[in-house]
């Protein structure tokens, strides 16, 4: 298969697919957090 | 619809009816670290482990703990299966010399074997090499069903302990459910399909003359067409039995192959196509007698397990009633069942499997959120197509996947026991716990990014004609229902598809692996935030008030919560796909 991508793009590519898996999994601890302290609130309210 | 059809299902669910106990006993023994027959092989295994990486078994962890250590570990394992696919072409076990992956595609499958989705936007013989295959995906495979199993095991921690702040150790849960469960049972496995003809080598392609060439005519990029004659054929090769018992056992269903458990190196035989049912019920099934014991109450945990029964039952009738009749278009062949003539609807099914088996196999694969696939969804007559559809809809709870079925399931349980509080006016106690605003609130977050992310992504996909719509090979509402299975088999964490869609595209790689990764770690969040509440609770005593939890009436509750959350949720999408779609067959218009 013919490739679409240029070299250069490929490392845009590789450097926005690394900083989209972080940012999801960073969103993630956070919503954590924020559950965690909905509990929390819960428990004080 | 034959007896000899229905023999087989019967059988294959009496299979699992036998096993589910031993295994679940077994599996309840490992999490609570009572010793086992097996402590004498696995424990210096382990102890050896955690001696390597630091790992101190002692330690308990709060909810929210267990929750950032599972993240982190995905996160870690995903970006390296991303660099590895990428990487592939430098790297070794690759005899077929495959070029590196794409970066959409590797961060697409990247996604998926992390999330145990297995959702595959390639054809696999074509795409990865034997290292990428063994060293991520099959690692992925590994774990992410472990994974399931230590969530569900922390679920359960949390309804039995009383006035706890912890869960257990994701470290150790992940290690037990691997090495006690996953590896023992996969190493036999293995075996078994080898016996049956599976292939399990490090081979180059074979390469075979073909007794007639054929000629084909193929248009470029550039439009122009050529035209050459095919007179050799590839025969794929591949450490494929060691990968095809993790992707049944652990509910995984990535193929090795493209055609997945329909390729004769796959699934070669009906005794290999009843195997690979029974393993991807088995530990769902399991984990329900496991639920009865940690939580003492075994009773419950059988009123859980005849719930996801009666659901499986009702799906496995439809499709196979829906695949067993004529086609409606089709008036001048012959659709009845004869000695030489199987009945119903053939289109996409194996000779080999028939219509009961291709039924069968379709709606367990889809219960369980396995994904593997031994016939053509795509090709399913509508409500035949329904049923796997509706199958992942109703939140891969029909037993679902290893782990990740039964937690699922106990938030249904949760809502059933909340509804039946509210239908008494008394406070509603789960197994001596009390249910109370924030368990619900966790739940009900649960319940809706299910759907969100479902019908979300599949409304702007089918809004956008140059990215969405493009890639469906069918109109009307089968079309529709071509990206709603998509989205549906990525958010449930299922991974079969439905065909005619092509989903290697930037937009459905990219916006299927986000669907991915929000219905695996953005459900897992709530629940395991109701197991860390329920576990801080104090047990209160059973009053005559309390809404027992093992008896048929609650059975019945559980399934009628979980028919009225999906149909509420997803019955206008699927009355303008695959519903519409039957009433315009029965009207004379194909799509």
């Amino acid at each position: 298969m013919e490739s679409v991508y240029a070299v250069g793009d490929e490392t845009m590519w590789d450097l926005g697919c690394a900083v989209a898996s972080v940012l999801f999994f960073m969103i993630a601890i956070a919503y954590t957090i924020g559950c965690e302290r909905l509990g929390t609130k819960e428990k004080q309210g | 619809m034959t007896a000899n059809g229905w023999f087989q299902v019967f059988f294959f669910f009496a299979l699992v009816l036998i096993c589910a106990k031993p295994l679940g006993v077994y599996m309840a023994r490992v999490f609570e670290r009572e010793r086992t027959w097996t402590d004498g092989i696995f424990r210096p295994v382990e102890r050896l482990i955690y001696r390597l990486t630091g790992i101190d078994e002692t330690h308990e962890m709060a909810w929210t703990e267990y929750a950032v250590v599972m993240l982190l570990f995905s996160l870690v394992s995903m970006l390296a299966t991303y660099a590895i696919e990428r990487l592939q072409h430098v790297l070794p076990l690759n005899p077929q010399h495959l070029a590196g992956v794409a970066p959409d595609l590797a961060l697409n499958t990247a996604a998926s074997f992390t999330t145990n989705t297995n959702w595959q936007s390639y054809v696999p013989e074509a795409t990865m090499s034997y290292l990428t295959q063994m060293l991520t995906l099959a690692y992925h495979n590994f774990f992410s069903a472990a994974v399931g199993m230590a969530l569900a095991v922390a679920l359960m921690r949390g309804i039995s302990r009383r006035e706890s702040k912890t869960l257990g150790n994701f470290w150790v849960d992940t290690t037990r459910a691997s090495l006690w469960v996953l590896l023992p049972g996969c190493l036999v496995y293995a075996l078994l399909l080898v016996s049956q003809g599976v292939v399990q080598n490090f081979r180059p392609y074979d390469q075979a003359m073909l007794v007639q060439p054929q000629t084909v005519t193929t248009t470029g990029t550039d439009g122009k067409s050529s035209t050459q004659t095919v007179t050799t054929q590839s025969i794929a090769q591949g450490p494929v039995a060691s990968q095809e018992a993790i992707k049944m056992l652990g509910t995984n269903g990535g193929g090795f192959f493209n055609a997945n458990s329909a390729h004769p190196f796959e699934n070669p035989t009906p005794l290999s196509n009843l195997m690979q049912m029974f393993s991807i019920f088995l530990i769902p099934a399991a984990l329900t007698v496991t639920l009865g014991r940690m939580t003492r109450a075994p009773k419950h945990g059988w009123a859980v397990f005849a719930a996801m029964a009666s659901l499986f039952f009702v799906g496995v009738f439809v499709a196979y009633y829906a695949e067993a009749q004529p086609n409606p278009l089709l008036h001048a062949v012959n659709q009845h069942v004869s000695a030489t003539q199987t009945g119903g609807n053939m289109e996409g099914k194996e000779v080999r499997f028939g219509i009961a088996n291709s039924a069968l196999f379709a709606t367990v694969t889809t219960d369980a959120s396995c994904g593997a696939v031994n016939s053509a969804h795509d090709s399913f007559m509508p409500l035949g197509g329904l049923v796997p559809m509706v199958n992942i809809m109703l939140g891969e709870v029909i037993f679902g996947g290893v782990g990740a079925g039964l937690y699922g399931m106990l938030i249904f349980v949760v809502l059933a026991v909340f509804i039946a509080g509210l239908m008494v006016g008394r406070t509603p106690e789960y197994l001596g716990k009390k249910i109370e605003s924030y368990d619900v609130k966790m739940a009900m977050l649960y319940v809706l990014i299910f759907p969100l992310s479902i019908l979300g992504f599949s409304a702007v996909a089918l809004m956008m004609p140059n990215l969405g719509l493009s890639s469906i090979a069918n109109g009307g509402p089968h079309g529709l229902s071509e990206i709603l299975y998509a989205y549906t088999s990525t958010t449930g964490n299922n991974g079969s598809a439905f065909a005619g869609l092509n989903a290697n595209t930037h937009w459905y790689n990219l916006s299927l692996a986000a669907a991915m990764l929000i219905g695996r770690f953005l459900m897992i969040v709530p629940m395991l935030a109701i197991a860390g509440n329920l576990a801080r609770k104090k047990l209160v005593p059973p009053s005559p008030g309390t809404f027992p939890v093992h008896t048929p009436l609650f059975t019945v509750l559980l399934v009628g919560v979980i028919l009225i959350v999906g149909a509420l949720t997803f019955f206008p999408a699927l009355s303008l796909g695959p519903i519409l779609e039957h009433l315009l067959m029965h009207a004379g218009k194909s799509f």
